[in-house]
């Protein structure tokens, strides 16, 4: 597997030494998307099949279809974020458009067993929308986010010579910080220490203003193919194989100032750009199970495996510091410590595992539309968040990424947990109208979060479908509680920002009986 | 100033006119894909539309009267001649040791370039020189951040300073009170600096002693 996706990369292979615990569960901490229907019913398709979004939870459930069917599902999210960092508390709005599972199922009768009837559908969906504003600012008088690139330059054993070079072993972080001055050599108590300037403010008793505005955008999708099997309407199996896509870009501003009226404290502010993108491509497979033992009843069983994905990180950063004692304002892009382009590395990340139990009561399984009366459904998923794991793109990685990539895979492994996602969800249907209501509770992936973490998700829709056609409309009413660690520092506690967001979903799904 | 603000104004315009312009094609993109679902023709006009999620029945397959081509009787007749008699299998070059199926004729020209027994070198070239090499150091971060226990340091007293082990929580409050004679308890113990040796450069001066492929920058000098 590994071998394949070093051949997806399609270039020659470059040293690989990258990556930060908190990648891990961007591509694994999401709520369920789906067609309109399945997110108005809280996305609880696990057992009840018959739409395209069971490709992407228990393939088994495209087996039921019996029709040929095409949809795209379109959607729109209004997003408002509050931040509380160190006290102050923040408003941000970012609004996106999404999409859920679009493409085509094709179902064609058992050819030797009219009981047995073969379904296949190839669909694309995005399962996360990065498109997002996050913006937190406060007083500290505890740390300053310069301080990780005073702990990092200690620790490199370089001298400042080795660091500001060309082609540097610390081109984003502490090559421009020295450049600027804003970490320094000094000497204490005989000693020669790192010392950061707005540490001055701090040793002073006074207090910096931070401010951090991180914009992302893009998207994790999957393009999937699902091919099932209805075995007398009794059993059902189905396999999908999944092509995840990974398009993330990243872009950080962090700023410091002194708030204090002296001019000679070695410090005034800096202004820290940290720009990434990751982009790249995997494979991975769901295996589903549903067991039909009563008309009425249905009873799923799926597990996803890790998906494998080889993925290439792009950046750039830049920084200006403004010192006091002499006055200097100086800034450099990353650029000039990274042969005047920007850096890149390759790596293999795995996604969790994941597996999923769920159960139906379907009222009037029969083909006479205007007899069906509606459902009520329930999942239950397991998400193994600490078992996402990262290695080098290469055969034959170096000692040093492989005690890097051992480090951070124990790292993910000691401060995420495998998590429960509960999903409820029911339809009435009024043979060509249907009413649905919906929940989904996700719960934390940390060990230890400073402050509260899950997501929820209400929603409600309405259906209609006849003359071949269907169309579904559905709202979303997504609360997520999190938190973001600005920098993170060795010697100190860890600050953190409490974020509280709140999506609105609107989508719709358009589809065609053919 | 009025300048500065003019900028502003046609830079939030451009951005402004850009969003605008991504989310009109996105929307015309959705428009168009509704439309091209519309136009499709369904098997179920007249009749309900089948909800697979409950139940639905394979639709019917139309059985049509199957007529043979002049190419299948032709092909047909072919091969019951070819069985018959062997001369008539060389109409047809399947049958036949056709050069084009040979491994040591290569595409045009007899394949001088594509045979390997001939020309031993890729046909091809990247054309890619690596004369300016790509710098791969990049989002690493200090894991030991991420540990529950944190080292911290005492004060200096008597003989040195203790290092003491706590568990690492969280901190988001800011310290009211004044300093508690605090930077003695920062005693910097975790970021001595370690060039190699015959290296102890400080701030404004620069050695060329650096390891990496690259050259040395210098440092803008700072005054006193």
């Amino acid at each position: 597997m590994k071998r394949i996706l070093f051949f997806l990369f399609l270039v020659i292979s470059a040293k690989s030494f990258a990556q930060v615990p908190e990648d891990a569960i961007r591509y694994s901490w999401y709520p369920q998307n789906g067609t309109a229907r399945a997110l108005a019913i809280g996305g609880t398709i696990g057992s009840l099949g018959g739409d395209i979004t069971a490709g992407f939870v228990n393939p088994a459930g495209i087996g039921f279809y019996k029709t040929n069917e095409a949809v795209i599902t379109p959607g729109f999210i209004f997003n408002k974020l509050n931040s509380n960092y160190r006290g102050t508390e923040i408003k941000e709005n970012k609004s996106s458009f999404t999409f859920g599972p679009s493409g085509v199922v094709i179902a064609r009768p058992g050819r030797y067993d009219k009981n047995k009837s073969n379904a296949f559908s190839v669909a694309f969906t995005q399962h996360s929308n990065f498109n997002n504003v996050l913006r937190y600012k406060g007083l500290n008088n505890y740390s300053s986010f310069s301080e990780q690139f005073a702990e990092e330059f200690s620790s490199l054993n370089k001298s400042i010579d080795e660091v500001l070079n060309t082609n540097s072993v610390s081109p984003y972080t502490s090559a421009p910080a020295l450049f600027t001055y804003l970490i320094d050599t000094v000497r204490v108590n005989n000693k020669l220490i790192v010392k950061a300037a707005p540490e001055y403010i701090i040793d002073a008793g006074q207090a910096l203003q931070q401010e951090m505005l991180k914009t992302t955008k893009g998207g994790l999708y999957e393009l999937g193919f699902t091919c099932a099997t209805n075995d007398g309407d009794k059993w059902l199996w189905g396999v999908t194989l999944g092509v995840p896509l990974v398009n993330y870009e990243s872009n950080t501003l962090f700023t410091e100032k002194d708030t204090s009226a002296n001019g000679a404290n070695h410090f005034k502010s800096f202004s820290f750009n940290d720009n990434f993108t990751t982009k790249g491509a995997g494979l991975n497979a769901k295996l589903g199970l549903i067991y039909r033992p009563k008309e009425y009843i249905r009873f799923g069983l799926a597990v996803h495996t890790p998906s494998y994905m080889a993925l290439a990180d792009s950046r750039e950063s830049s920084l200006q510091t403004v010192t006091e004692n002499p006055l200097l304002d100086v800034n450099t892009t990353s650029a000039q410590f990274t042969n005047g382009k920007r850096g890149e590395a390759r790596y293999i990340q795995s996604s969790p595992w994941r597996a999923l139990i769920s159960g139906s009561y379907v009222f009037r399984e029969v083909e006479d539309v205007t007899k069906q009366r509606g459902f009520v459904s329930a999942d239950i998923e397991y998400v193994n968040h600490r078992g996402s794991r990262f290695s080098a793109d290469n055969e034959q990685p170096t000692a040093d990424e492989k005690v890097y990539y051992k480090k951070l895979n124990d790292v993910v492994k000691n401060i995420y947990k495998g998590n429960i996602n509960l999903r409820l969800g029911g339809e009435l249907k009024f043979n060509t109208i249907m009413g649905r209501l919906g929940f989904g509770y996700y719960g934390s992936p940390y060990k230890d979060a400073p402050s509260k973490a899950n997501k929820m998700t209400f929603s409600g829709g309405l259906g209609y479908r006849n003359k071949g056609f269907f169309i579904d409309l559905t709202y979303v009413h997504l609360l997520t509680n999190d938190f973001d660690v600005p920098y993170r520092l060795e010697a100190k506690q860890n600050t953190y920002a409490a974020v509280n967001q709140l999506q609105s979903h609107l989508t719709a799904t358009f589809g065609v009986k053919f | 100033m009025s300048n500065n603000v003019a900028e502003q104004s046609v830079a939030i315009k451009s951005i402004f006119n850009f969003q605008f312009l991504a989310m009109k094609t996105k929307l015309l993109l959705f428009i168009f894909s509704v439309m091209v679902f519309a136009s499709c023709s369904t098997a179920y006009k007249s009749g309900q539309t089948p909800d697979d999620l409950y139940y639905s029945k394979p639709k019917a397959i139309e059985t049509s009267v199957r007529t043979e081509t002049k190419d299948e009787v032709y092909g047909d007749r072919q091969i019951r001649m070819a069985a018959y008699d062997a001369r008539w299998r060389t109409l047809d070059d399947r049958y036949e040791y056709d050069h084009r199926y040979s491994p040591y004729s290569y595409g045009y020209n007899n394949g001088y370039y594509y045979n390997p027994y001939y020309y031993a070198y890729p046909v091809y070239s990247t054309g890619i020189k690596f004369a300016n090499p790509l710098n791969t150091t990049i989002r690493s971060a200090n894991l030991n951040t991420y540990n529950n226990t944190i080292n911290t340091y005492t004060p200096s007293k008597g003989s040195g300073n203790l290092k003491t082990t706590t568990v690492r929580g969280y901190n988001n409050r800011n310290n009211d009170a004044p300093p508690n004679n605090t930077y003695e308890t920062r005693s910097y113990e975790n970021r001595t600096y370690n060039p190699p040796v015959n290296n102890t450069n400080s701030s404004n001066t620069n050695f060329n002693t650096n390891t990496s492929s690259g050259s040395s920058i210098a440092r803008p000098i700072k005054g006193n």
